[in-house]
């Protein structure tokens, strides 16, 4: 299991640098020296602790924002404020860089959040094994479903109606029932 | 409802991923916010139901038996099944607990041997149940009811005759002695006055002649003496360990005693005082189970050996048997109560259990001080002391001479 988590984390890890590598930061900073922080969950491994877990997952969301930033509404409006605020220069320059690296980057963030999933079940099947439960039939459950997740999950939340993310509208009309019920009961 | 430990640091990652995303205001990361919840949101569920269960092998204090429940479990994910047992018992091979991965239908088999460290009757009804999500996000508890009943009975104990006891009085053996009560047999007793209901056929024309007045001829009856036991199940009797205590040792005694006095054609009786149970004395082997079954279901109560005699008086004065009274006279104070009998010419042995003390030294000896007293008061009836940690078949041979 800890082969398992550990295999996972260094996947996330890369993904993670490749995403970076894809975004601006690649101008700014010399990404190839991100693969550096392919250490942290071997150093977790030898911790004793989950090679998967939160603090990776940071490490991984943290270098995947900078490509998130360039679709983020928040993120112009600052260099807006910017721009205001009388640093026309620095404005206008981060946003040119900004906008040429525009793009989505949802299929890799997806697989890195299953792999963090699954890396966290996973660690905690462990004690099932003590109860001499075959770990076999629910980790292989667990990663067709996190495969699953990975190959449809993209398609869905890029999926729109009349404008709307279908997710969120599914998420919405799920907690429409939930306060309805609530409600009456 | 206590949280899970990997639904906790799902939910946290995903509340990271939420807050972090509508904070950056990124629509991929609120999507994928999502993700840990739908690894939560997987359904799960179970349903049990008792396929058969039996108990094999000898149900005997310290011996083994062997448990088996099937279980059929139809559903989706970890399946536990835990057979609540006692505390008296003592597993010693395979486990009352078992867990599968249950994925459509499987068969849950619990198998185990165990030993029972106490006698009773248990009523091992209930199996535990925990279905567990596949992911171990969630859980549920339940059970179901099996039909396991275990009746443990304290193993027989044979005895040997070893030596006679030998007191200030005289000890009164009913081996040799016959009984008061029961069909007239052939051997001449004595003459008596005629009371109503005596049969014409015993009247004794030519003493009645002499006297005057009807007589009649008393024949011994057939079979031998009645003994009746009197089993101490007060609370002062449970003191030790819940395996060996005064009152188990009390009871493996009452056993012994009551299997050889009546394997030896004797009519034998019970009362257990604290409990108010009574075994009007009888015969055979029927009586035999008859006690065994109450000895196994003996518990601690409260009830004064006065009260006791005096729920039995009637009958003792019909029967006339030896009482054996087991007991601890340092708190039970039967030296009243046995002169009483004495004096109606009913013989009394009593068996005065004594277990080993611990605390400080001079409790210690003040609790055994108090002990002596009370045995020095009834040094002049028929009194064995007796020390529970050691073999009863030794203990009987001595009662029984």
């Amino acid at each position: 299991m800890r082969a398992l988590n550990l295999a996972l984390a260094e996947l996330s890890l890369i993904l993670a640098v490749k995403v970076a590598e894809s975004s601006p930061l690649a101008i700014l900073f010399p990404t190839k020296l991100l693969y550096v922080l392919l250490i942290l969950p071997l150093a977790l491994t030898f911790m004793r602790r989950n090679p998967y877990d939160l603090p990776v997952l940071i490490v991984a969301l943290a270098l995947v924002t900078v490509k998130l930033l360039t679709n983020s509404e928040a993120f112009y409006s600052l260099l807006d404020a910017l721009y205001y605020l009388g640093y026309r220069d620095l404005s206008e320059n981060l946003n040119s860089l900004f906008l040429a690296y525009k793009g989505s980057c949802l299929p890799q963030l997806t697989a890195i959040v299953v792999m963090f999933t699954v890396a966290q079940i996973s660690w905690r099947l462990r004690r099932l094994e003590k109860l001499g439960i075959d770990l076999r039939h629910p980790l292989s459950i667990l990663i067709v479903f996190g495969v699953a997740v990975v190959l449809f999950f993209p398609s869905v939340a890029e999926f729109r109606i009349g404008g709307m993310p279908l997710l969120f509208l599914g998420l919405s009309g799920l907690c429409l029932i939930l306060l309805a019920v609530l409600l009456l009961a | 409802m206590r949280v899970r430990e990997v639904t906790r640091s799902l939910v946290c990652a995903s509340l990271l991923m939420l807050v972090w995303g509508m904070l950056i205001t990124s629509y991929e990361l609120v999507a994928v916010s999502v993700i840990p919840l739908l690894f939560l949101a997987l359904p799960y569920g179970a349903s049990c139901s008792v396929l058969d269960a039996r108990v094999s092998g000898e149900c005997y204090v310290g011996e083994e038996f062997e448990v088996e429940i099937r279980l059929k479990a139809l559903g989706f994910g970890i399946v536990k099944a835990m057979h609540e047992v006692p505390e008296y018992f003592e597993i010693v091979e395979g486990s009352n607990a078992v867990a599968r991965f249950v994925l459509g239908g499987e068969v849950v088999r619990i198998r185990y041997k165990a030993r029972s460290m106490r006698r009773g009757r248990f009523e091992l009804r209930r199996v535990v149940l925990e279905i567990e999500h596949p992911f171990l996000a969630w859980r549920s508890v339940g059970e179901v009811e099996v039909d396991v009943v275990v009746e443990v009975r304290q193993r027989l104990r044979r005895l040997t005759k070893v030596e006679t006891v030998r007191g200030v009085a005289k000890s009164p053996i009913p081996d040799v002695d016959v009984s008061k009560i029961g069909v007239p047999g052939t051997d001449f007793r004595e003459i008596r006055d005629y009371v109503p209901g005596d049969p014409m056929k015993f009247v004794n024309w030519k003493a009645t002649a002499r006297r005057g007045k009807l007589m009649v001829n008393q024949y011994e009856v057939e079979g031998k003496k009645a003994v009746w036991i009197f089993l101490d199940a007060n609370d002062y009797m449970t003191f030790g360990k819940s395996v060996r205590n005064y009152l188990e040792c009390g009871i493996e005694i009452a056993n012994a005693l009551a299997y050889h006095f009546l394997s030896r054609g004797h009519k034998v009786g019970l009362y257990v005082v604290g409990r108010g149970v009574c075994v009007h004395p009888d015969v055979g082997k029927r009586q035999f189970r008859r006690i065994g079954e109450e000895l196994m279901r003996v518990e601690a109560g409260r009830e004064s050996l006065e009260r006791a005699f005096e729920n039995c008086r009637k009958m003792i004065a019909i029967y006339k048997p030896l009482v054996i009274l087991i007991t601890r006279p340092e708190y039970s104070n039967p030296g009243r109560i046995i002169s009483e009998a004495v004096k109606a010419r009913i013989p009394v042995q009593v068996i005065a259990l004594k277990g080993r003390v611990e605390g400080d030294e001079f409790a210690v000896a003040l609790f055994e001080l108090l002990r002596r007293r009370a045995l020095g008061k009834m040094r002049r009836f028929n009194v064995v002391e007796w020390d529970v940690e050691k073999p009863v078949t030794k203990l009987v041979a001595r009662v029984v001479g």
